[in-house]
């Protein structure tokens, strides 16, 4: 039997235990305090929608990309390639065309699917909800990034106001990029193809991904020093894609590199080509980046 | 290889085991999360394609950046705990206590690797959370493994056994259910208070058991010293606490020069206090299965 003391501080340790507990995970986790998130209106986002965005972010992506989107946090600078800057309104991973803002649906698919190859990771298994609240969210920062450029080319130039955030909003949707033929069935015939294109003088891919595809090229990459020669709009060292890894940052199926030599890489050198080069021969050289995978 | 022998290398291989464990992967993994590198590079166990076994940190922090360098020597750290866990299983298979124990810890350190895994594939911040805790099961088991390597003491008749066996263990469920919520604040979903409050309980009863024991004149030697050292990490752990809170949340947080000597500090703050964190832990845990071998009630 236990002295009486002991009894009562035992009790007394159980209480505060439980307050302990209590206090501890009473809050709600994540709060959407600072400025309250107001929503443009040609953009149908509810307000709540917003702040959840806005509370999820400060949770789960604030570390890398720093609460207004700006990446300017230690953490960023520890990672390579460096966590997208938002500011500059420019995302490199979607479907519409070149020099249009990013839509919801593509940043939405970038949060669920991550971008292999980098530290962005997948978060597929946040709800449905909170995913669409995240996109929301990260098109607000893109938006007020937007409006702020807008705002300040209005003041300097002082007369005839750029197109408005909403004009550009409205334009950047409903123009996915669809391939305008079939794919080319992979075959000996197409990657040879495909390769001709690459190594080739024409569209000189090799230039910047290297005649074997591991990203070193003769413009990207200096062999003396080992360093790469390019940079991205965020001022940041590029370091072209090696293709021999088999998976890729914008996504890996057949159609995303269709769409990615169609319509270049926004933010980085990599130019549209479907001025150059036709739908077929696209297919040829995404049947030769495929064969170029190791496993 | 004589039984004396074989029970030197074993206690040995324990103490090494247990400073890996608290100093290399468990330094390493508080490091990790005071950078916010865990998700540095979200494939696991290599990293995009680098074996977990290259040594070649120079390369990965060039091509990855240092927060994917940081994270892939965690994971090599908790590689190493694995492979001494099962050398402990093998150098214990003679003596059935010390290998159901060694059996455990292994188990456990299975589990660690498993949940370090899914952290990272489901970018799963709960998985974090008991990660952290389940590091503290390891050094908890890591004692015991230790304590049933060092000689049988003869058993002290002590009036007040029961009573520093009973504070003792509580202290120990009171540091975990305090680690929990140290482990979700540092996880962004726990509050500081909850932990201020289970902090300062969980030494309040420490403190109290470590009392029972020192005021017993008949308490063995070995139980004294193992209460002195909790004592002395105890008051080490308050001081970092202070500290830690001063800067990251406190009055001082907003005094540092340069964002980089912010994050240093509140990085090397954070990360000790959670080293300390766990010596405490296995001293706590020392302190409890000492008093259970060596003390008896005297009824």
């Amino acid at each position: 039997m236990l002295p009486r003391f002991d009894r009562i501080a035992l009790s007394v340790v159980a209480v505060l235990a439980c307050l302990g507990i209590a206090l501890s995970f009473s809050s709600p986790g994540i709060s959407a305090d600072g400025p309250e998130p107001v929503p443009f209106p040609f953009t149908g986002v509810k307000k709540e929608t917003l702040a959840r965005g806005q509370a999820l972010w400060k949770n789960q992506c604030m570390q890398c990309h720093a609460v207004d989107g700006s990446a300017e946090t230690v953490t960023a600078k520890l990672l390579i390639p460096q966590p997208r800057d938002f500011r500059k309104g420019v995302t490199k991973y979607k479907t519409n065309q070149r020099g249009h803002l990013s839509t919801r649906s593509d940043l939405l698919r970038v949060i669920q699917q991550g971008v292999p190859t980098t530290s962005m990771g997948s978060f597929r298994d946040l709800p449905a909800k909170d995913l669409h609240a995240l996109a929301a969210w990260t098109e607000h920062l893109l938006l007020t990034a937007l409006q702020k450029r807008v705002d300040a080319s209005y003041q300097q130039s002082g007369v005839g106001p750029m197109p408005s955030t909403e004009f550009f909003w409205n334009n950047s949707q409903n123009r996915e990029v669809i391939p305008d033929t079939e794919r080319i069935p992979l075959s000996k015939e197409s990657v040879q193809r495909g390769a001709f294109l690459f190594q080739g003088d024409k569209v000189s891919c090799f230039t910047c991904h290297g005649k074997d595809g591991s990203g070193k090229g003769p413009a990207s990459f200096q062999k003396s020093t080992g360093n790469y020669l390019l940079k991205d709009s965020w001022g940041k060292e590029l370091r072209p894609h090696d293709l021999t890894e088999g998976l890729f940052r914008g996504g890996s199926a057949p159609e995303d590199l269709w769409r990615r030599i169609h319509q270049g890489i926004p933010g980085t050198p990599m130019p549209v080509y479907h001025t150059q080069l036709s739908s077929d021969d696209i297919w040829d050289l995404v049947n030769f980046i495929l064969s170029l995978a190791k496993s | 290889m004589n039984l004396t022998s074989s029970h030197k290398t074993l206690r040995l291989l324990t103490w090494f085991t247990l400073a890996v464990t608290v100093i290399l992967t468990t330094g390493l993994g508080g490091a990790v999360t005071s950078a916010e590198v865990g998700m540095a590079y979200p494939t696991w166990p290599n990293i995009n394609g680098w074996s977990l076994f290259n040594f070649f940190y120079q390369d990965i922090a060039e091509q990855f950046g240092i927060g994917a360098s940081l994270e892939h020597t965690h994971r090599q750290a908790g590689t190493l705990l694995g492979l001494l866990s099962i050398a402990l299983v093998a150098f214990s298979w003679r003596r059935p206590h010390t290998r159901r124990l060694a059996l455990w810890n292994l188990g456990l350190v299975i589990i660690q690797g498993g949940l370090g895994a899914f952290r990272v594939l489901d970018n799963a911040q709960i998985i974090g959370i008991l990660h952290a805790l389940g590091a503290q099961a390891v050094v908890v088991c890591l004692v015991a493994v230790l304590k049933s390597c060092q000689p049988t003491p003869s058993l002290v008749r002590l009036n007040a056994a029961p009573r520093i066996h009973l504070w003792s263990l509580i202290g120990i469920a009171l540091l975990f259910v305090n680690l929990l919520a140290a482990a979700s604040l540092r996880h962004k979903s726990g509050a500081f208070s909850g932990h201020l409050l289970l902090a300062l309980l969980a030494s309040g009863v420490l403190l109290f058991s470590v009392r029972l024991i020192l005021l017993q004149e008949k308490s063995p030697k070995v139980l004294r010293a193992d209460a002195k050292r909790l004592l002395v990490t105890l008051g080490l752990q308050l001081g970092l606490g202070i500290g830690t809170w001063a800067f990251i949340l406190g009055p001082l947080a907003l005094e540092f020069n340069s964002e980089q000597t912010r994050f240093l500090v509140q990085n090397f703050l954070a990360t000790a206090h959670l080293v300390v964190g766990m010596i405490v832990m296995a001293m706590a845990s020392a302190v409890f299965l000492e008093s259970k071998r060596s003390t008896q009630w005297t009824g």
